[in-house]
C-alpha cells in the first residue's frame, strides 16, 4: 500500500516538474508570449488574456495596453507572472522576426490609442481631403494615428513582416487564438 | 517519525498535482472558445472609404438622446443582449459586433442603433468605449454635434480623447465629388468641429487632451489657422503645457501637410534644427517625422533637395564595440532608406551593404530592407565577399558579443541565397 501511494506521489511530483518546465521565457526575436489579465473581475475584459512580442536584442517585450502610451516596452517579467501562458513561436524568417519588431516599434511614432474594438488602425502618413474658406477643398498629407488591442497589435506586426495573417478574420483576432497561431512552445 | 514525514511530504505533492491540474483545467476551459459560422465577411476599411449620407434624408441626420429613433433589426437585438449578460464571452461580441457592421443593412442603421444602446448604458464603462470604438469605424459624422454634446458633460479624459479622435477621423472622405448638399453638410460639420477643437485648445487644462485636440485640429485646419492656434497657446500664461519638442512635432506637421507649406515653412525649421546648439529631442523629432514621411514617399522633390544636405549629416552612429540595440539599427535603417530616396545624397542601401567597413550597417540593411530590395542584394556578383567580411566580423575580439548575435543573423539571410 505504501509502495503505492509513494509510487503516486513521486509520479505527482514528476508531472509537476513537469508541468512547470512546459512553460518557459521567451528566447527567440518576435517570440508571442501570452498570459491571463490581471483586471478586476467585473472588467469586460477579465477572461480576455494578454499577448505581447518578444525583443530577444533588448530581452523585453512590446506591448498595447489601455494606458498611456498605448503601445511600449516592458521588462519580460511583467508577462512570465501569474497566470503566464507560455511562449511560442514558428512562423516566418529571421529576417521577418526582426521586421515584426520593426514595424511594431514603428507604429509608436503615430500617437498608438488604444481599441477595445478588434479592428485595428495602421498608423501612417497619407493624403486626405480637406475644405477651407479660403482654399476650398484641397489635399492635405495628415498623420493617422495608430489603434490597437493587444492581440491585433501582434497579428499586425505579424501580418505586415510576413505577409500572412496569423488569425484569418478580424473579429476572431483574441489573445488565445493569436497565442495558438504560433506552431510551437518553447520548452 | 520517517514514516510521518513520508506521509506529509506525500500529502504535499498530492496537493501541488491537484492545484496544477485545476491550474490546467481552467486554462482549458478559457482556451475553449466556441466557433461560429464564418459569414462573408467584407473589409470593413472599404466601407469607411465609402463615405455617404443616406439619400432618403435631405436634412441633415440629427440624433437625439431623448428621441430614441427605432433600430432595432436583429443584429441590434443580439448586439444589446449580449451587453446586458454579466459575463461576455468577448470572442461572440467581436462576432456579433463584426456581423452588425459588415451586414448590408443601411449605414445610418448601423450608426443609430449603437448610438442608441450607448444612449442607454452610458458613455463611461468598458462596454461603451468598445461602442465608441466599433462606432468610429463607420466615420458617423451625422453624429457630431450629439458626441460634442457628451464630450462637455463628461469628465473622463480617455473617453474625451477618444471623442475627440473620432470627430478627428469623421471628415476623411473619399473625394469631394459628391452632391451638393452632402458637401454643404460636411462643410458644416468641419465648421463645427474646427470651432470645438479650438474653443477646447484655447481653455483645457488637461495636458493629454490638449495635444490630442491640438493634433486633431492640425490634421484638420490649414497651416495658417494651425500656425495662428500656436501662438495663441504659447500666450497661455495659466499653464506650462508644452514642451518644445511637442510644439515641434505639430509645427513640423503642420510644415509637410501641403507643398504650399512645405515650401513656406520647412526652410526655416531646417535651418533651426541645423544648429548644433538646438535640443536634440527636438531634432530627433523632427528628424523622425520627416525620415517617416520620405519612406512613404509623401514628400515633394523640391522639399527632398532642400532637405538633402541636412539629413545626410543626420546618420545615426553605430560603433561596433559598443553595444547596439535593435533600436539604433532600426534607426540607421530608416536613415538609409530615405536618404536611398533622394537622388542628391547619392546613397543606395546595396553600396552600404557592398561597400561599408561596419558590419552593423551592413546588418542592419540585411534585417530591415523591403524584400525586392534583398533580392537584388542578392544577385549582386560580390556578395560572396560581403558574407566572408561578415563571417570575419564574428571573430573579432573587439566587437561586442551582443553585436555578434546580430551579425549571426544577418549572415543567416545570405546563407540561404549562397547554397542556392
Amino acid at each position: 500500500m505504501i509502495n503505492k501511494i509513494l509510487s503516486i506521489g513521486f509520479s505527482l511530483v514528476l508531472s509537476s516538474g513537469l508541468l512547470l518546465a512546459d512553460i518557459a521565457s521567451p528566447r527567440g526575436m518576435a517570440d508571442v508570449v501570452g498570459r491571463d489579465m490581471n483586471t478586476e473581475s467585473d472588467s469586460l475584459y477579465a477572461k480576455f488574456g494578454h499577448v505581447a512580442l518578444y525583443d530577444s536584442n533588448k530581452k523585453n517585450i512590446l506591448e498595447v495596453t489601455n494606458q498611456e502610451p498605448a503601445i511600449r516596452e516592458q521588462n519580460t517579467a511583467t508577462m512570465t507572472t501569474d497566470g503566464y501562458w507560455g511562449a511560442r513561436y514558428g512562423i516566418g524568417t529571421v529576417r521577418e522576426h526582426y521586421k515584426a519588431l520593426y514595424y511594431g516599434n514603428a507604429q509608436r511614432n503615430y500617437s498608438p490609442k488604444y481599441t477595445f474594438s478588434p479592428y485595428y488602425q495602421e498608423g501612417k502618413w497619407s493624403k486626405k481631403w480637406r475644405f477651407s474658406w479660403k482654399k476650398g477643398w484641397y489635399q492635405k498629407l495628415v498623420k493617422e494615428s495608430a489603434k490597437f488591442r493587444c492581440d491585433s497589435f501582434v497579428n499586425y506586426c505579424y501580418t505586415k513582416s510576413t505577409d500572412r495573417k496569423l488569425i484569418r478574420h478580424t473579429w476572431e483576432t483574441i489573445p488565445r487564438r493569436i497565442f495558438k497561431a504560433l506552431p510551437y512552445k518553447r520548452r | 517519525m520517517f514514516k510521518k514525514i513520508l506521509y506529509i511530504v506525500l500529502f504535499i505533492a498530492l496537493a501541488f498535482g491537484i492545484f496544477l491540474y485545476i491550474n490546467q483545467s481552467n486554462k482549458k476551459e478559457v482556451d475553449t472558445l466556441r466557433e461560429r459560422d464564418v459569414q462573408k465577411v467584407s473589409k470593413i476599411s472599404e466601407e469607411k472609404r465609402e463615405f455617404h449620407i443616406e439619400k432618403s434624408n435631405n436634412k441633415a441626420l440629427t440624433l437625439k438622446p431623448k428621441n430614441k429613433i427605432k433600430s432595432d433589426n436583429i443584429y441590434i437585438t443580439r448586439l444589446k443582449k449580449i451587453l446586458a449578460m454579466e459575463r461576455i464571452d468577448i470572442l461572440q461580441l467581436d462576432k456579433i459586433m463584426s456581423d452588425l457592421l459588415t451586414s448590408d443593412i443601411s449605414r445610418k442603421d448601423k450608426i443609430e442603433g449603437i448610438w442608441d444602446i450607448l444612449n442607454e448604458i452610458g458613455f463611461t464603462s468598458e462596454k461603451s468605449q468598445y461602442l465608441l470604438d466599433s462606432l468610429a469605424t463607420l466615420l458617423p459624422i451625422e453624429l457630431t454635434d450629439e458626441l460634442i454634446d457628451v464630450y462637455n458633460n463628461l469628465d473622463n479624459s480617455n473617453i474625451k480623447i477618444k471623442i475627440i479622435d473620432i470627430l478627428a477621423k469623421n471628415i476623411d472622405i473619399a473625394n469631394p465629388n459628391l452632391e451638393e448638399d452632402k458637401l454643404k453638410f460636411i462643410i458644416k460639420k468641419i465648421g463645427n468641429i474646427e470651432s470645438f477643437l479650438e474653443k477646447n485648445i484655447l481653455v483645457e487644462q488637461d495636458k493629454s487632451i490638449l495635444i490630442n485636440a491640438l493634433t486633431a485640429y492640425s490634421n484638420i485646419a490649414d497651416s495658417e489657422d494651425t500656425q495662428e492656434l500656436i501662438s495663441q497657446i504659447k500666450e497661455r500664461e495659466d499653464i506650462d503645457l508644452f514642451k518644445e519638442e511637442e510644439f515641434l512635432t505639430i509645427l513640423t506637421q503642420t510644415a509637410i501637410s501641403t507643398e504650399e507649406a512645405q515650401e513656406e515653412m520647412l526652410p526655416t525649421i531646417i535651418e533651426k534644427m541645423s544648429d548644433p546648439t538646438i535640443n536634440p529631442k527636438e531634432r530627433e523629432s523632427f528628424n523622425q517625422i520627416i525620415l517617416d514621411t520620405i519612406n512613404a514617399n509623401a514628400l515633394s522633390e523640391s522639399s527632398k533637395r532642400e532637405l538633402a544636405p541636412y539629413l545626410k549629416a543626420q546618420e545615426p552612429k553605430l560603433e561596433t564595440d559598443k553595444r547596439v540595440s535593435t533600436d539604433t539599427i532600426s534607426k540607421y535603417y530608416l536613415w538609409a532608406e530615405a536618404n536611398s530616396k533622394i537622388e542628391e545624397n547619392s546613397i543606395s542601401l546595396e553600396k552600404i551593404v557592398m561597400e561599408s567597413k561596419n558590419p552593423i550597417k551592413i546588418s542592419s540593411i540585411l534585417l530591415y530592407a523591403d524584400e525586392k530590395d534583398i533580392q537584388k542584394i542578392k544577385k549582386n556578383q560580390n556578395i560572396v565577399d560581403v558574407y566572408s567580411r561578415l563571417k570575419l566580423a564574428l571573430a573579432e575580439n573587439k566587437i561586442n558579443d551582443e553585436n555578434k548575435i546580430i551579425i549571426r543573423d544577418a549572415i543567416s539571410i545570405l546563407k540561404s541565397s549562397l547554397k542556392e
